[in-house]
């Protein structure tokens, strides 16, 4: 077709030559075929008579403008080389797309390996990149500049020990103190509470966040639908009973109907008319889950002075920043206003050594970063250390196949294919597998990250479980991913030398077995330090439940009822009300007492792990109290079949019965600290005077209890004291001691109660380890995860590990075959094989323990009273990997054994 | 008769008749036009390549670099199968044209 000289040679060396790269390039190229037209013209026109310099004018001429014609025309090659190649481009990837296609169908197994373990390792670290943008990355939806956002923490010195107690409960006086300074943007109070939607057994549980009006200004959201609620309607003594609804509550109760706005919803046995609708995802300042925004000034008054008074500390202060002013400044000016009210106020002594800091407010109580976000970050770690074991995985697979298909690559590379378009073509096919692998691993994010957030993490509150910023994610790792697991085989093939590649023969070469023999030792490895990782959690978790508490927390629900309201009621029928409620709990405690599903019941106020309470307390020969570091003393007011119930042991003397309480007994069971503190030489028939009067009366002291927590895991020491309920009175919580499960017997309990009391508007039962709950589920998270993900990781690398033997097993076909063909037997045969499995895994056990060791000292800090180097756990760890090992390697070795010597030495 | 100015598109046509016979690279296919039409078609020249470059983005003709007689290296064009079958297209479409123009103008 091409007319001309050249030949075959110049044929095939036009066939390759490669588009014009660069603008210069072209219009070099256009020059040239405009100059040649040029001199053929003038050549012909020569030939016509004209003489050469005039020929070559007229022929210049002809052409037309030649300065701007060459320039328009290296204009138009160029969008023109730019088209085509594109085009090109785009043929070559759908080439290369099908051939990949087809070649990975034809190999069915090992891709769909590959895929599922791309998909493991991809879909593990999307779950935990979409937990961690939550709670690390993002934080609460809907604020506008969050980091000038703060809560307000107050610190005190401890009163003995040392150290400082911080805690964000401060009082509403304190918000004032803070506004008066003028050093911030905006002030606003809020608090979080229990509450119930609708009345009796159709109630739903719920959590209410009582909030001052000028809280969404602070925190600059607009509602969806409607509007919050004003000063005007949150104003002190005329609160309006209006409620803003949470997105998700508004779409659960109201169908996400428009007409909600104006309707009213029952909160806490009140009606309240619904001012507007929260915009999605809105959780305010924090990131728990918040159904309804009630104003401040119409909940809960702890007393009457609670504008002003600094004693009761029951609200949060969430504070914005000024712009220009730093948050030390801030802090500093705060604490010294704050200084200055509380003497004023004659809280001098406290409030001289009172310290203001401003810190988030996702923070805990305490102000320390929750330990859910430092589990996080290390499973961040993690969850990336599983990928690395995947594509380690994965990279073997593919270099194996890749020298399989030696013989196939080395004929295209004869056939003239460029080097660079076969690393290309093995890209697509590593980019074809990530691909899949992802959308594998989207699936896995979705379904899986639903069920860790709803079981491990649930008191923030979580969205989809798939947004845009995860599938971002996604969508690089899985880019990453392609590239790093396909550049090893693609210039392992790159790399090839034609003529011993069609020399055939074993091959692979030593070089690429040692990568994937090192590879799999890095497996080992990192299996190893993931699941010693959950073994030390695991033990946190162990050491946890066998916390001696002083009470079983997991066996006792604690009931609170609250009756329905009788405002508005005529008078007899709130007598009647009044009577019924005194003698509930008598009744209840009777008729639970006679079920035989349950073991023991009683009544008590100020329950452990629900609550403390403090009276005024006097000790003949201590003028004061010595104070421990716990504090206290805290009194618990119980009747007779309380320490049945709840189970604190009773160490010296009796505890108090039934017939204290009968009889109006002056008695009182002291706890083990505070025996020891007053009267370290025997506590038994002691007095304490309760109350501060002289003439108090005095209680007689008949037994000692053990130490019970109040609030948390861990506490101090504290003092603590039992007297018996007066006779016939009603108020506190009903305790219920089961035979069975507690929790399970909860809907028995509440069905019996109601059915009991109709008039009951609400029961809230629990157990009572419901506060010890969130203190346990870091532990949980942490062990489960590490678990799980060195799960992973050791079934990745068992399927490694598996692939490697059976692929040694094939290269070593001819030499395993004159072994048997010399009387080797089957057994040597197995054991040569697993040895060698094993010195795989063994080598990476050694590889794994010290980095096990080092890594351990960093997450001691997470762990509860377990040390990193507890050596039981290495060895569990070890005797896994090993098992694994042995099964992983177990049927090619047995394939190894009965390999047919003749046919295995027939074949190439 | 005097020179007569191509109607626009044409020169696409004319391009491609010249090339179904076989490559050529721009100064043959001028004169080619040239001697057909017995002088009276002129192609501009910097029209003609820009023609056989739009040609070739639409893959109509493809190029390849090929030496002449005289050793001189010049850039050929082909035309392709798609060319081809563009050529019959138009080339039914422009002569039905002219001969409706004809019919349409009659004797002058």
């Amino acid at each position: 077709m091409i007319r001309g000289r050249g030949g075959a040679r110049g044929a095939v060396r036009e066939y390759f030559r490669l588009r014009p790269r660069t603008a210069e390039q072209v219009q070099d190229q256009v020059d040239e075929e405009i100059a040649l037209h040029i001199e053929l013209r003038a050549r012909e026109l020569v030939a016509r008579g004209l003489d050469p310099a005039a020929a070559r004018v007229e022929a210049e001429r002809r052409f037309g403008g030649l300065a701007e014609s060459r320039l328009r025309l290296g204009r138009d090659a160029a969008w023109r080389e730019r088209r085509l190649s594109v085009r090109e481009w785009l043929f070559h990837w759908r080439d290369d797309i099908t051939y990949t296609t087809r070649a990975l169908a034809r190999e069915g197994q090992v891709a769909l390996v590959i895929i599922v373990t791309l998909g493991l390792g991809l879909g593990a670290s999307a779950t935990m990149f979409s937990i961690v943008d939550r709670l690390l990355l993002r934080g609460p939806a809907h604020i506008a500049a969050p980091e000038q956002v703060k809560r307000m923490y107050v610190s005190w010195p401890q009163l003995a020990g040392g150290g400082e107690t911080t805690t964000s409960m401060v009082s509403f006086a304190a918000a004032g103190v803070l506004r008066e300074t003028g050093g911030f943007e905006d002030v606003a109070v809020y608090r979080f509470a229990r509450a119930r939607f609708g009345r009796g057994e159709t109630g739903r549980d719920a959590q209410a966040v009582w909030a001052g009006a000028n809280l969404f200004g602070l925190l600059g959201v607009s509602p969806a639908l409607g509007r919050f609620f004003d000063a005007e309607e949150d104003r002190p003594g005329s609160a309006q009973r209006v409620a803003v609804l949470s997105y998700e509550v508004w779409q659960r109760e109201f169908g996400g109907r428009a007409r909600a706005v104006g309707e009213s919803i029952v909160v806490d046995d009140h009606e309240y008319t619904i001012a507007g609708v929260a915009p999605r995802e809105f959780t305010g300042p924090e990131l728990r889950r918040a159904d309804v925004w009630l104003p401040f000034s119409a909940g809960y008054e702890p007393r009457p002075d609670w504008q002003t008074t600094f004693d009761a500390e029951w609200t949060h202060v969430l504070v914005r920043l000024k712009p220009d002013v730093p948050a030390a400044r801030a802090e500093a000016a705060a604490t010294s206003a704050l200084r200055a009210a509380m003497a004023d106020a004659g809280r001098s002594h406290r409030g001289e050594v009172a310290r203001v800091t401003l810190l988030p407010a996702t923070h805990t109580l305490s102000g320390v970063e929750p330990t859910e976000y430092a589990v996080a970050r290390w499973l961040t770690a993690v969850s990336l250390i599983v990928l690395l074991v995947a594509c380690a995985n994965v990279v073997n697979l593919l270099v194996a196949r890749a020298v399989r298909r030696r013989r196939e690559l080395s004929v295209r590379l004869a056939l003239g294919i460029p080097r660079a378009r076969l690393v290309r073509l093995l890209m697509t096919e590593s980019l074809l597998l990530a691909g899949a692998g992802g959308v594998l691993a989207v699936v896995i994010t979705g379904w899986g990250g639903r069920i860790v957030r709803a079981t491990l993490l649930p008191d923030v509150a979580w969205q989809s479980a798939i947004d845009a910023r995860v599938l971002v994610f996604s969508a690089v790792l899985v880019l990453v991913t392609g590239v790093v697991v396909g550049v090893a085989p693609a210039l392992h093939a790159g790399r090839q030398d034609v003529g011993s590649l069609m020399r055939g023969g074993a091959g692979g070469g030593r070089g690429s077995s040692r990568l994937r023999s090192g590879l799999m030792v890095v497996q080992a490895a990192l299996a190893l330090v993931l699941l010693v990782g959950g073994a030390h959690f695991l033990r946190s978790l162990w050491q946890v439940h066998a916390l001696d508490l002083g009470v079983r927390a997991d066996r006792v629900l604690a009931v609170s009822p609250t009756f329905g309201s009788t405002d508005g009621l005529p008078e007899a029928e709130r007598k009647a009300a009044a009577a019924r409620r005194a003698t509930f709990y008598a009744e209840a405690i009777e008729r639970l007492r006679g079920r035989t599903d349950v073991v023991a019941a009683a009544q008590a106020t100020s329950v452990p792990l629900q609550g403390t309470m403090t009276l005024a307390l006097r000790v003949p020969g201590h003028d004061t109290l010595p104070r421990l570091p716990g504090g206290g003393p805290f009194a618990i007011v119980v009747d007779g079949g309380y320490f049945e119930t709840v189970g604190t042991r009773i160490l010296e003397g009796r505890a108090i019965e039934e017939a204290d309480v009968r009889l109006g007994a002056k008695v009182t069971v002291i706890n083990e600290p505070m025996a020891r503190a007053l009267w370290p030489d025997g506590a038994l028939d002691r007095c304490v005077h309760m109350g501060p009067d002289d003439d108090a009366p005095c209680y007689r002291v008949i037994g000692v209890a053990q130490e019970t927590r109040r609030w948390r895991l861990v506490e101090e020491p504290a003092m603590q004291y039992y007297v018996p309920l007066e006779q016939g009175r009603s108020g506190g919580m009903l305790l219920v001691r089961p035979t069975g499960r507690a929790t399970a017997f909860i809907p028995e309990l509440r069905a019996a109660l109601h059915g009991m009391e109709p008039a009951l508007d609400r029961l809230t039962i629990q157990p009572l380890s419901a506060t010890l709950d969130p203190q346990v589920r870091p532990w949980l998270l942490g062990t489960t995860m590490f678990l799980v993900f060195g799960g992973l990781a050791l079934a990745i690398a068992a399927i490694g590990l598996y692939s490697i033997i059976a692929y040694a097993v094939a290269q070593r076909r001819s030499e395993l075959a004159v072994r048997i063909a010399l009387g080797a037997r089957g057994g040597n045969i197995v054991g040569m094989i697993m040895r060698q499995a094993l010195l795989l895994v063994g080598l990476g056990i050694v590889v794994g323990v010290p980095l096990a060791l080092v890594g351990g000292r960093r997450i001691e800090g997470l762990l509860f009273e377990t040390e990193t180097t507890y050596a039981p756990a290495f060895l569990a760890v070890i005797a896994v990997l090993l098992v694994v090992g042995v099964l992983a390697s177990v049927i090619p070795a047995g394939r190894a054994a009965r390999v047919a010597p003749l046919e295995a030495l027939r074949v190439d | 008769m005097p020179n007569l100015p191509l109607v626009k598109g044409t020169l696409d046509v004319l391009v491609l008749r010249a090339l179904s016979d076989e490559a050529m690279h721009g100064f043959e296919i001028t004169r080619w036009v040239e001697a057909r039409s017995d002088g009276r078609i002129e192609v501009e020249d910097s029209a003609l390549y820009q023609a056989l470059y739009r040609l070739e983005e639409r893959e109509l003709v493809e190029a390849k670099w090929g030496v002449t007689e005289n050793n001189r290296r010049a850039r050929y064009y082909a035309i392709t199968r798609r060319g081809r079958r563009h050529l019959k297209e138009e080339a039914a479409r422009l002569t039905e044209y002219a001969a409706a123009l004809t019919a349409v103008l009659g004797e002058a």
